[in-house]
């Protein structure tokens, strides 16, 4: 028998912006209940240097990946979401970020500025624990809570290689503590941030947020998969989730207020898996966008491999180093926007895995040059283009009998020019640093982004400026899933000042009785 | 999850098929050392992924025949090489998970790990203090 409960707010996922949500809402005095699809590890079930825990904190389920390029941008599951498995690095959007159609007629315009968002990203990285420079290129001049990492060798060495070519490499945003913070410690540049970093260093949105939230009195359900959310066609509310247990077990959470925060993919599956009478093409659907634009950023794996040891897996994963020379658009430039380049250390599989696509004798030499390797990764914008979609699988099937988000993607002419920029301005540094042999890995997708996206018109985007969807006034989507364009830059922090600013919204407008 | 069927014929494909990805050298026996093939089947036979695998393991027998005349296990080492080649563009979806799942077998390896000179993991003895430090 169903069981049914009854909150202020439901927010599905419990990453970064879905813990973020839940949190500022229960401090506003709502009663917040957080569901999410995958396992809670810490405590009893705490997770071990193993690179073998990506099948537990990786979404490992189905998608059905096709269209012209393969991308399967890295999402993560359990409770922390994607901050599980993430690297961390937080840098601010630059201002051209937000109107690339009007500054370069390409992408599209926000409806949000840079400075709609500047107290939330200060507000963000003093709550969730930042640690870096803002660098030379930042869009203004800004400090962070805690100091810089020291470089490792790995990135000393990089850093060499870019200086002698003129560029200004630096240690940016950062959220793994560089000193004792919020009850956790400084890092001890172990090198596990993918693998869920062993010593708790690393910022994750169960050990900031959702902690906090918790203390609030929000409740936090794992292995709790939400199939459905509920809408009253006579009141044009949305009227709460239901969702499976690990044992197959049906609930119903009956809220005033829906937040999706399950990631670009699995954001839009829920919503088209929501259709009903009213909404025959899916919940919130009437722009026909939900699933449209969805974004990935190109990029490449770039690796030099030295004569003299480097043991890349002393230090935090990414970002010791970043250099943004290249990020500003350029007219003079054969493509629009602009490219960063992170130092990319890792551990052993993922140097595997990132190596690309060679096989036998080379792939064996390569993997036993391990120790004496570092490697950039260039990282690119990819613009937003309608028919790279999220939609239902007609066919494949989850464990559960529901259908698999159908991803549907292909690089754009601008995206392929840009990350080939990218990647040979990267191998030009490598090679500037001594590099004896320079190798090209991995070229693929990171980050998912896009899929539902904000705007001020209902015929063009799913939601408002604060997250709010244009057709269901009480439903809000609160993850990268809004995102215009994705910019070259690592997208989180972005993500959590929408979602803050988003969840000011809500909260006022809860007081006011609005929803 | 339905499981998927894996045979001992099977096994023995992905066993050649692996060994072709990490192949036997003077420093080890390749993905044999780490008995890739079993373990893949394993791994295979839970996977929501599987049917990849049926479908890539089929695709590889037909291209060995069509090619060269003979079944995956009787190929020499050049005859693999092209024929990996081939599923890298014919097959990709297979290739990848085939790729990554022998990968990740070899780099979890302890002894694998001595050999590329990857110690292991440090956080319960403090970590890296010479991490910004001159590597020897």
């Amino acid at each position: 028998m169903k069981t049914i409960k009854q909150t202020d707010v439901v927010v599905v996922g419990s990453g970064p912006c879905g813990a973020l949500v839940a949190k500022e809402l229960a401090q506003s005095g709502l009663s917040v209940v957080v569901l999410e699809a995958g396992h809670r590890y810490g405590g009893s079930q705490p997770l071990p240097n193993s690179e073998a825990n990506a099948a537990r904190i990786m979404w490992s389920e189905p998608r059905n990946h096709v269209g012209a390029d393969f991308v399967v941008p890295k999402t993560g599951m359990g409770v922390g979401g994607g901050t599980l498995p993430w690297l961390g690095v937080m840098p601010r959007f630059h201002r051209e970020d937000f109107s690339t159609h009007s500054t370069e007629g390409v992408g599209a315009d926000w409806p949000i500025s840079y400075d709609d968002l500047r107290p939330h990203y200060e507000k963000v990285e003093r709550e969730f624990g930042v640690a870096g420079d803002c660098g030379p290129f930042a869009p203004e001049k800004y400090s962070l809570p805690m100091p810089p990492h020291r470089m490792n060798w790995h990135a000393q060495l990089l850093a060499r290689g870019a200086r002698k070519l003129g560029a200004h490499p630096f240690a940016p945003p950062i959220a793994i503590n560089s000193e004792q913070r919020d009850g956790r410690p400084a890092c001890i540049y172990c090198g596990w941030c993918a693998s869920g970093c062993p010593t708790e260093a690393k910022a994750t949105a169960a050990n900031t947020y959702l902690a906090k939230a918790e203390r609030l009195g929000a409740r936090v359900v794992s292995e709790a998969f939400v199939h459905r959310v509920n809408y009253d066609a006579a009141k044009g509310r949305v009227t709460g989730v239901e969702y499976l247990d690990s044992q197959g077990r049906e609930h119903c959470i009956q809220a005033k207020v829906v937040v999706l925060a399950a990631h670009a993919l699995e954001t839009p599956r829920l919503l088209l898996m929501s259709a009903n009478a009213t909404f025959p093409d899916g919940l919130a659907n009437f722009s026909g966008m939900v699933g449209r634009n969805f974004m990935s950023h190109p990029t490449w794996q770039v690796f030099g491999t030295f004569d003299e040891p480097v043991n890349p897996f002393k230090g935090m994963q990414m970002g010791h180093i970043m250099v943004q020379d290249h990020y500003r658009p350029d007219t003079r430039n054969a493509y629009a926007r602009g490219f960063i380049l992170l130092s990319y250390m890792m551990t052993p599989v993922t140097f595997g895995n990132l190596s690309g696509l060679m096989f036998g004798q080379e792939l064996k030499d390569f993997l036993h040059d391990y120790s004496h390797t570092a490697a950039w990764w260039a990282h690119a914008e990819g613009l937003p283009d309608v028919g790279n979609t999220i939609t239902l699988d007609s066919e494949m099937r989850d464990a559960r009998r529901l259908p698999v988000a159908r991803v549907t993607y292909q690089w754009g002419e601008n995206d392929v020019k840009l990350a080939a920029a990218a990647r040979d301005r990267a191998a030009e540094m490598m090679a500037a640093s001594g590099a004896r042999r320079v190798r090209i890995g991995l070229n693929y997708g990171a980050h998912a982004m896009g899929s539902c996206r904000m705007g001020h018109h209902s015929k063009t985007s799913v939601v408002n400026e604060f997250c709010q969807s244009h057709d269901v006034k009480n439903l809000f989507i609160c993850d990268t899933s809004v995102f215009v364009t994705g910019s070259g830059l690592n997208p989180t922090l972005t993500a959590m000042a929408i979602v803050d600013r988003a969840a000011g919204h809500i909260a006022d407008s809860a007081r006011k009785g609005e929803l | 999850m339905t499981e998927t069927p894996i045979t001992l014929a099977d096994i023995a494909t992905l066993s050649a098929l692996a060994n072709g990805i990490i192949p036997a050298d003077e420093r080890d026996t390749g993905a044999a050392c780490v008995h890739a093939g079993p373990g893949i089947a394993e791994r295979m036979r839970r996977s929501p992924y599987g049917q990849v695998y049926v479908d890539g393991l089929k695709a590889a027998q037909q291209a060995a025949q069509s090619a060269y005349g003979v079944s995956v296990q009787e190929l020499s080492e050049a005859q693999m090489q092209g024929l990996l080649a081939t599923l890298r563009a014919s097959s990709p979806a297979f290739f990848r998970q085939l790729r990554a799942d022998v990968c990740g077998l070899y780099l979890s390896d302890a002894g694998v790990w001595h050999r590329i000179g990857f110690p292991g993991p440090s956080s319960e003895l403090g970590g890296y203090p010479d991490f910004d430090q001159p590597q020897h």
